[in-house]
Formats: structure tokens, sequence, C-alpha cells
């Protein structure tokens, strides 16, 4: 691995699969560099306890997976600087690892825990305060945890925990059948459900061999970009609002209304789509609805491009974005950021561009949006600029969308083997991992999200921010979880404690 | 940043065309939202269609689809659906051999009786959606 990053600067890592294979661990390492993904198969037997030499000294990004990896099957990496819990609670008993084949949940009813709230409190004296924020935030879906180590206004450090509504999804896949896993799959995220079973249906067939119809590839792109769309719009929508930018999160919202008639239009419902089936899309497009939706999106690019002007010039929204939440080019590569959070520190990595599924290999106004300024200014004028990309590739895919059947008959049984396959979500690269053993139902599926791979590259945003640019570096990621609602301030060296809501935050942040 | 006056036309020109519009909200339920061709809402079954294969419940993600044995039905029975288990996938007529399910466009579902979200098509059930069951009908549970 060493030798691999002094060859390859620009080595990122993309995810770490562990697996138990019965009498012993197995680890993918699935590793980008420019172009298809690369994985490095490791087995290791399984004794007590597995230890693994940490890659995080080389790659500092991989830090997250390893603890994850640590989490779910107890590999303990030699020398990785900070191997804790990360999904499971802090307070779950010691060598209980879920993702083991001998553990069994059951046993969790018969061990009492020792009740103790987590590193609140490190016992560090010194000048810096520890503000927590979340977990619970009524606004967004998903609760998260910050510990942020303030010096007056600024951020010195963040500790971030996750885990909160850890659903145990990969397990349950494993106990259904492929067509079941489908919607699991694709409510793994409301907001970017296209591109969750759009990974998956590409995995499930590229371990069935099966060769998807052009017009079923051409339509699934179309859907993506819709999906991306909507997913983008959302966003700056939210980021306006954290900025105090009301009027601006209206109109945004007012607009992405469009894209989700169009949705509708096409899939038969405004969010969880259920248009990509194993084999191919769940229904035709004809001439007449294809103009309707062209007629319906038509609008938007005026409107985005409107945004795009005010995003740039507005005094706001430079002042809360430009020259903040800083990730340098080194840091996004080192790191192992994804999605527009990589291209706009002026990473050119595309998963459409670099490694193409579907129909983008065949689209020709596909322009991979990167950005040179590393800011969150970049990170949004990036996704409004992708924005615009994704309409041109709406209008092309149906424009030229090939005649044919949208779907192939899919075998139940898949037949053993392993695949690998990633798309590029709105968020960023997102990587699907199944091995199957020949039955209907898959021995090990694996799910690495996009937000998953950018929390270690939002750790070293927030470091330098002041404490009232925490909410919007946060949007500028996209976060797939929710984070800051209460937040209790600890005055390390008197011990008092005492609250704040996030929404005094957000304005303080609009008077500074 | 662009200098103030054009900023104020900007805002005061904004301001003048949204004072005329109409609103971007629409008023549901007392207006009434029209949904697309192709909505995927409530189903309906064919029972003359369906063969009773079962192919429906066994492929049905949250097991929302039961099949009842009923007399004179071929098969397995008559595919009964739990729209409170449901979640609108559509798998079920994805999986039909015969193409018996079809969707409706009726979206609002919501009730306080549970009976009225189960979806029966055999021609002694309960139907849901009708009000409250007339006294002595035969009632699905």
């Amino acid at each position: 691995m060493k030798a691999l990053k002094a060859a390859f600067p620009e080595l990122r890592l993309s995810g770490l699969t562990g697996m138990d294979l019965g009498e012993r661990l197995a680890l993918l390492y699935h590793l980008r560099l420019d172009g298809p993904l690369l994985t490095l198969y490791m087995e290791v037997p399984k004794e007590d306890p597995v230890v693994v030499d940490s890659i995080t000294r080389i790659i500092p990004g991989a830090d997250l997976h390893e603890r994850e990896v640590y989490d779910m099957l107890g590999v303990i990496f030699r020398s990785h600087p900070d191997l804790r819990r990360l999904l499971l609670p802090d307070d779950a008993p010691k060598d209980y690892h879920p993702l083991r084949s001998e553990i069994d949940a059951r046993i969790l009813r018969s061990i009492e825990t020792e009740e103790k709230l987590g590193p609140v409190i490190t016992g560090e004296s010194g000048p810096y305060l520890e503000l927590v924020i979340g977990p619970q935030h009524p606004a967004l879906h998903e609760p998260e945890r910050f510990v942020f180590k303030v010096d007056g206004e600024v951020v010195v450090g963040v500790d971030i925990r996750i885990g909160y509504a850890h659903r145990g999804i990969e397990e349950a896949a494993e106990r259904r059948t492929y067509i079941h896993d489908l919607y699991l799959c694709e409510r793994v995220c409301g907001i970017c459900n296209v591109a969750h079973s759009l990974c998956y249906c590409l995995t499930v067939e590229s371990l069935l061999g099966l060769e998807v119809p052009r017009r079923a590839q051409f339509l699934r792109v179309v859907a993506a970009e819709l999906n991306r769309l909507h997913s983008h719009m959302l966003l700056l929508g939210v980021a306006a609002e954290e900025m105090g930018f009301s009027t601006l999160f209206m109109y945004i919202w007012r607009d992405r209304e469009a894209v989700m008639d169009v949705m509708e239009l096409l899939t038969g419902n405004r969010v969880i789509s259920s248009f990509n089936r194993i084999g191919g899309v769940s229904r035709d497009v004809s001439p007449s609805l294809a103009e309707k939706m062209l007629a319906r999106l038509r609008p938007l690019r005026g409107r985005l491009e409107h945004y795009l002007e005010v995003f740039e010039s507005d005094p706001t929204v430079l002042a809360r974005t430009k020259d903040i939440g800083i990730l340098s080019h080194r840091d996004a590569v080192e790191l192992c950021a994804t999605g527009p959070t990589l291209r706009a520190s002026g990473v050119c990595f595309d998963v459409r561009d670099k490694d193409p599924y579907a129909a983008y290999g065949e689209l020709s106004s596909l322009e991979p949006v990167v950005r040179k300024e590393c800011d969150s200014w970049a990170r949004f004028l990036a996704r409004i600029q992708e924005c615009l990309v994704s309409l041109d590739l709406i209008e092309e895919a149906l424009e030229r969308l090939p005649g044919g059947p949208v779907r192939v008959r899919a075998p139940r049984r898949v037949r053993p083997g392993e695949a690998i396959c990633t798309v590029e979500a709105p968020r960023g690269e997102l990587l699907y991992y199944i091995r199957s053993n020949g039955t209907d139902k898959p021995a090990r599926l694996k799910i690495r999200t996009p937000t998953f791979s950018n929390l270690a590259p939002l750790r070293k945003m927030l470091d330098g921010v002041y404490l009232a640019d925490v909410p919007v570096t946060l949007a500028s990621i996209d976060p797939c979880f929710s984070c800051t609602d209460r937040a209790v301030i600890v005055d390390v060296n008197t011990g008092a404690r005492w609250s704040c809501y996030i929404d005094e935050l957000a304005r303080r942040a609009r008077r500074t | 940043m662009k200098p103030l006056p054009a900023l104020l036309k900007d805002t005061i020109s904004t301001l003048i065309r949204a004072l005329f519009k109409k609103p971007a909200t629409v008023l549901y339920p007392k207006v009434s939202v029209e949904v697309p061709e192709g909505f995927r809402g409530q189903h309906t079954i064919d029972l003359k269609k369906c063969v009773g294969c079962g192919l429906c419940a066994r492929d049905c993600p949250t097991g929302a689809i039961i099949m009842v044995r009923e007399p004179g039905a071929r098969g397995l029975g008559v595919p009964v659906i739990n729209l409170s288990k449901c979640i609108f996938c559509y798998q079920c007529a994805e999986s039909c051999p015969k193409g018996a399910i079809r969707p409706t466009k009726r979206f609002d579902m919501a009730s306080d009786d549970p009976h009225h979200l189960v979806l029966d098509f055999r021609p002694m059930a309960y139907r849901p959606g009708r009000g409250r069951a007339p006294s002595g009908e035969q009632e699905q549970g």
C-alpha cells in the first residue's frame, strides 16, 4: 500500500469492505486512482484478536473506514490513531461486533451494560471549550453528534460521532431476496434513491452477466439526473436557509417543484421512484411524455443561471461562504473526499466521466464541473453548475433515446461470485459490493455512501472556521444526516454547562 | 457585487412581478391536485385475470400481500393487499404474469379505520374507502 501511494500520490481509498467468511475474515480495499476501481483483497485468519496494519498513516482518509470495520467485525488496526466505536453505541459490550458470524444479537438482551455518556468531556484542560452539537435535530432527518473544540469563536478540532440512525441494512439485506433488497436499498436514502437503486441494479446485473437494453440505460440516465437536480436544489435551498437568506431558499424550493413534477411524470412518484428494476427500468417513455417533461424543465435553465448569478454576487452568500471551510487540493486527495466536495477542490474526478455506467459513456454533454477555489462557495457553485449539466444530459438522453425494450427478464437466483459497482450519486461516489453464494439471497452486501467518505474532509474544513460558519460549512458537503440542534457548551475549566439552540447559533450568524 | 442601483432595480422588478403572480402553493385539500398518468396510487386487481400464482405475495418486499383462499378461485387464492404495509413500489404488478394488478390515481388513502386500508377485491368483501361498512357485511381484518 505504501509503495502504491508513493508511486501514485493521487491514490484515494473509496471504501473498505470487511467480510466474515467463516474461518477467515476478508478485507477489501477499494482504491481509486483516475479510472476504474482497483480492489485489493486480503484474507486474515480469524484469531483472537485479529490484527491488521492500519493504512491511516499512508492514506489519512482511511480513518473512518477502518473504524467502521473495527466496529462491525472487530479487526484491530495496528497503529491506528483513534480506534473507537463508530456506529455502535459507546456502551456496546466489548467484543461485540455484529457482522461476525458467531455473534448472536440475542446476547445483547442478557448483557448488562454500564450506562455511560460518550466522550463529552475529555478531561483535557486548556484554553478550549468543548461544544457538543446533536444528536437530535428536528429540522433534518438523521441524528448526528459533533463535539467541537472551540477557542473563543474559532473551531480548533472536531470529533464526529455517527450511527444514531444505523438501521442494520447490510445485515437485513442478507436475509431478503435480491428482489426485496432492491426496495430496501432504494430506501437507504430518500433523497438520492435513484442512485442507490441504480447502483444496486448495476451490481446485481454484473453478477448475473445481464445485458441491459440501451433504451433502459438512457432512461436510467434521465432518472439519475433528475434525482441529482432535485438533490442539489434541495441542498442549495437548505444552504440559503442556513445563511439566513430565507427568500432564496423559498425561491429555489419553488423551482425544485418542476423537477419533482417531472420525476412524477416519469416514474409515477415524486420522491421514491422505484424506476430501476433488475434488468432495466419499470416503464417506458412515450414521445409525447418526453416532450411534456422537456417543456416542464425548460424554464428551469434560466432560473438556475439566475441562482448562479445570485450565489456569485450576493453579499450575504459571499460573506458566509467565500474562503470559509477550506479543503485544499492535497487534503481533498489525502482525506479521500468525493463528489462535488472533491471537485470543488480542483480534482477532476467524476465517476460518470472516468468510470462510465448506464449510458453516460455515450452522452457528449457530460462535462465534469471542477472548481479551484476549495471553499464552501466553490462547493455550492459546483452544484449549481452540475445542475445545468444535468439539464443538458436529460435533454440529450431524451432526444437520442434509442428504440427497443426497456427491460429484460432477470433470473431469481444469482450464480456465485462478487461484484462491485460505483455510481456518481448527487453527493459523490456511491459504492456497492455484493457477494453471492448461488442462492436467491446475497451473502454480503456492502454499501459505502458518499457522506461517509466526506466526513474526514469535513473535519479538516471545520478546522479554523468561526462557530457561526459551522452550519453553512456542514451544509457545503451536503451531509446526508442531521447535525445541529441542541448544543451543550461545557466550560472545561469551571465544569459549568449551558445549552443553546442552533437557531441561536444561526441568529448569531446573521448578526455577524 | 453589483452596484446598488442595479441591485435595487432587480429587487423592485422581482417584487412587482411577484405581486401580480398567483401563489406557488396549491391549497390542498380545498383545491384538488391532479396527478399525472401512470401515478402509483392505490391498486386495482382484476380478479378475472388473476390465476392465483402468488408471485405478487412472494415478491412483495414488505409482505403487504397475502393470498386468501376463496371458493372458486384458482391456485393459491386471491391476493389481498394491506395498504398500511404497502410501499407502492409496484413490484407486484411487475411480477404478475397476467397483468392483473394496475395502479389507480387515488392517493388520499389515510383513514382512522384500519379496515379501510385492506384492499380486498373479492365479491363479498368489505370495500374500503366508502365510509363505514354497513352492518351485516363481511369485514376483513
